[in-house]
């Protein structure tokens, strides 16, 4: 069997991820804002906030610190529910759950629910992931 | 945002998403997946070259929707995004919604290259109780 199926069959729906603490950082923001041109809502409440989708960055770094996943995972879909704005210099307790492994027209998917709370005891966003998973190891030459 | 009206367009909103700007997301999302980055990574997995980061299409439609919806899309926004076709780096991508209701508030929005690639297709929602008066 080839390292990356093995990979693959050791995930399980029902497993947990984290807590993984993210920390969101100022130039981080200001890396996101710059990439994609964004000076959208900068400050909410007198506080300065990050774009709501730079959750995208802990969600992915919650799973990536149990696993590392293999190069070449393609993400497929992404959902939101954004609950509190993201402020700068918060720290997000990330927690999430493998909710799905399926295999469609041959391509092994799998969705990871998750949930983001800040340092207050906020409820900053829930999110479900669902990526492709490689059929080839690009690690292999 | 005012109350919207149903059919009332959003954006567009426009990135050139080069190699730049995929070095910097990378940079920023810790994500230096090859596919972003190598051709030849990418082709064996049957993409066209190197791709951008899906969230960075996805990024942009956040944008758009911070831009209408105000500080209430950070609280009780819901996003529903998926990936339709991946977008190579050096290409233009374009996102733009329009308003399908009002109660709730509900947009539909897509993401999609110069040359009329659909990236994304995404539905967005804003209860109505959570509306500024």
């Amino acid at each position: 069997m080839t390292r990356i199926r093995q990979e693959w069959d050791r995930m399980r729906v029902g497993e947990s991820f984290g807590p993984y603490r993210y920390v969101v950082r100022p130039e981080v923001v200001e890396a996101l804002r710059d990439a994609v041109g964004d000076q959208e809502l900068t400050q909410v409440d007198g506080e300065a906030v990050a774009p709501a989708m730079l959750l995208t960055f802990p969600f992915l770094q919650l799973i990536e610190a149990k696993y590392e996943p293999p190069p070449g995972v393609i993400h497929a879909g992404q959902e939101f529910d954004l609950c509190a704005p993201v402020r700068v210099g918060a720290v997000l307790t990330c927690t999430g759950t493998i909710t799905e492994m399926s295999l469609r027209r041959d391509r092994r998917y799998f969705s990871v629910s998750s949930e983001a709370v800040d340092e207050r005891g906020v409820l900053v966003a829930r999110s479900r992931s669902t990526a492709v998973y490689p059929e080839i190891d690009l690690r292999s030459t | 945002m005012t109350e919207p009206d149903v059919g009332v367009a959003l954006g567009p909103c426009v990135l050139v998403v080069d190699q730049q700007v995929v070095a910097r997301y990378a940079d920023a999302a810790v994500d230096h997946n090859p596919i972003h980055f190598d051709d030849d990574a990418a082709r064996r997995l049957g993409l066209p070259g190197a791709i951008a980061h899906g969230m960075i299409s996805g990024a942009l439609i956040g944008r758009l929707l911070a831009a209408e919806l105000g500080p209430q899309w950070l609280r009780h926004g819901r996003l529903h995004l998926k990936f339709i076709r991946p977008v190579e780096v050096g290409s233009t991508v374009v996102a733009r919604g329009w308003v399908t209701a009002t109660d709730p508030v509900s947009v539909e929005l897509r993401a999609e290259t110069s040359s009329g690639v659909i990236a994304i297709t995404a539905t967005a929602t804003l209860e109505a109780s959570d509306r500024q008066p």
